[in-house]
């Protein structure tokens, strides 16, 4: 049987150098994804949240296999993306696709809309005739909701969600298993994200699409995701249900997202501080200066992901270092941290 | 649509008729010659213009208004194609050194720079030395000592569009490098490098005169107006039509060319 796993992240770490001085010389290194272990099942939505500048993007650069991570692996359908290259990785690429977060960008300015539905097609050889394609184009145009009389217009004739529609319909121009939605409402306007979000939803039931959806913005994510990975400063901190993890955050991180997300700012309290630089992380726990639970050995230690199931077991708050993802429990819970009951 | 505004310039407008009648004279220049320009008529040397001789005649008696009007086929010729040579080369160097970066745009650049350090004159002088002066010869030199502004020009545009994220979407629908070159980055960056070629036409006219007139460019009969000067140099004191037309066609199509190339810049609004 085929592996239940689409795509598969194995300890990614992505790291860039830091230049600096007047030979640019290296001076230190970013630590812009630390570690991470996901995976997406088929017919699956994941969500990853966090902040801004948190590695987000990053991940789903190494996701798309745009990016080679500094070290560990990427899977696709049990197979090993990170050891690929050229012709071979062209050709796994309609596998899967990314969804970016500015459509204005996404789109080359000089191709019609049917120019970019086409390209994939001519790349991955889909359709043999100028007449198959023309009405490929015309099925994608339908099912992303635009009329055919969209495909002669370049995109600066285009709103941002028309163009977005384009991007997602030259997405699925290669029947693509997993789309990685890389903040795919953020620079459009809320009635229009939430059509976006509709749309998406409809073509995964249509489509048997799954989604490495990425968002800073709970709300979307919530009405998305089945489960939900919560990231912090390169690193993933919590991984649960979506029911769960919005009824019960267990990483004080997340608790602070959601408190930060659903209620109104007199409530918030505290608000917590700045993420410390990634640039210079210190010992122990990656989250402690804002922690409100901070101890010693937070200081001395850094948690391991351990798995969880809820309700409240006995208090844990770190994991020794060999408990590594556990695959298939119940409803299995990954947490790094959490209070104590 | 790009010719209204371009007509709204009045600089760019001048430049646009001055390059535009050239190239109608070079391409009718059988039609508008009134005499063989290659044909010698030693009863009549250096007659002054006359009704039959518009422009005078030089020391041997040909019509210096037909071997006018073939150099202008000449320097256009040389110009385009020499021109058209360092855009490939430029554009080629420029494109890979700006997409691959790294190591490849570290060795292609500093070639650039060498070439850049030794005086573009006495390169072009070393390497006529080893070849057959001629209209080829000098085309192909023009080409290939005038390639490395526009390679500096396509890398910078290229390294800017390279990180567009439509460059990274086509890469994500697994476009090969060669197709996200030629489809994706060249097209976007074309507007810069016809400003560049515009203006290199008339550097590459300019060049191949200078060249002529040392000697080491077109060869005679065949005309050129580097040429022409340089033929007219004996007889200055005596024939001052053959050093003025030759000198004022030279200096108005490279005029031509810039003032064109500057239009085109502003219309396009990049450097």
């Amino acid at each position: 049987m085929a592996d239940p796993r689409l795509l598969e992240l194995r300890d990614v770490t992505v790291t860039f150098p830091v230049r600096a001085g007047p030979w640019r010389r290296v001076a230190g290194q970013v630590r812009a994804v630390d570690r991470v272990n996901l995976s997406v099942a088929s017919g699956e939505s994941l969500g990853l949240v966090g902040e801004s500048g948190c590695g987000k993007t990053t991940l789903a650069k190494v996701a798309a296999a745009l990016l080679k991570p500094s070290s560990g692996e990427v899977w696709f359908e049990g197979e090993r993306l990170s050891a690929m290259t050229g012709s071979r990785l062209r050709q796994m690429r309609r596998r899967w696709q990314l969804i970016f977060q500015d459509p204005a960008n996404a789109l080359n300015p000089r191709f019609t809309v049917r120019q970019a539905i086409e390209e994939p097609l001519i790349i991955h050889r889909l359709d043999g005739t100028v007449a198959d394609r023309r009405n490929t184009v015309a099925a994608l145009l339908d099912k992303v909701g635009l009329a055919e009389t969209f495909a002669d217009r370049l995109p600066s004739e285009l709103s941002g969600g028309e163009r977005q529609r384009v991007v997602i319909a030259r997405a699925l121009a290669v029947q693509p298993r997993l789309l990685i939605c890389d903040e795919p409402i953020a620079s459009l306007d809320v009635s229009i994200g939430a059509q976006m979000l509709e749309l998406l939803r409809d073509l995964q039931r249509r489509e048997h699409l799954s989604y490495l959806f990425i968002s800073h913005d709970l709300r979307s994510v919530a009405s998305m995701a089945h489960r939900v990975a919560v990231m912090y400063l390169g690193a993933v901190v919590e991984v649960a249900s979506t029911e769960a993890l919005f009824r019960v955050p267990w990483h004080p991180y997340t608790e602070l997202l959601l408190r930060s997300a659903f209620q109104p700012l007199s409530a918030q309290g505290v608000a917590g501080g700045e993420a410390p630089s990634a640039l210079h992380l210190s010992s122990g726990c990656r989250f402690r200066a804002r922690c409100p639970l901070a101890e010693q050995i937070c200081v001395d230690q850094e948690p391991a992901l351990i798995p969880k199931n809820p309700p409240y077991e006995p208090a844990l708050r770190l994991a020794p270092p060999s408990v590594g993802l556990a695959q298939g429990s119940a409803s299995p819970r990954l947490v790094a941290c959490h209070k104590r009951p | 649509m790009a010719r209204p505004r371009l007509w709204h310039n009045r600089l760019a407008a001048a430049g646009l008729t001055i390059v535009g009648l050239l190239i109608v004279v070079a391409a009718a220049a059988p039609l508008i010659a009134r005499h063989d320009p290659s044909a010698i008529d030693l009863l009549h040397p250096l007659d002054p213009p006359s009704g039959q001789h518009w422009l005078g005649t030089d020391s041997l008696g040909r019509d210096v208004w037909s071997r006018w009007i073939y150099g202008a086929r000449i320097s256009l010729e040389v110009g385009v194609i020499a021109v058209g040579i360092a855009l490939l080369i430029g554009t080629l160097i420029g494109a890979m050194a700006g997409y691959y970066g790294g190591w490849i745009d570290s060795v292609l650049m500093r070639c650039v720079d060498v070439m850049l350090c030794i005086p573009t004159f006495f390169l072009l002088l070393a390497v006529i030395a080893f070849l057959q002066p001629g209209i080829g010869t000098i085309m192909v030199v023009i080409g290939i000592t005038g390639w490395m502004g526009i390679a500096r020009l396509v890398r910078a545009e290229v390294l800017t569009l390279k990180e567009r994220e439509f460059i990274q979407a086509a890469r994500g629908l697994g476009a090969s490098d060669a197709r996200i070159i030629l489809r994706h980055l060249l097209p976007n960056a074309i507007a810069p490098i016809l400003v560049a070629g515009t203006l290199g036409i008339g550097g590459a006219i300019l060049t191949e005169s200078a060249l002529s007139f040392l000697g080491l460019g077109v060869q005679p009969p065949t005309p050129s107006w580097g040429n022409m000067l340089i033929e007219a140099k004996a007889t200055l004191g005596v024939a001052w039509w053959l050093t003025v037309y030759p000198g004022l066609a030279i200096l108005i199509t490279v005029l031509g060319f810039n003032l064109l190339g500057e239009g085109l810049r502003e219309q396009w609004g990049r450097r």
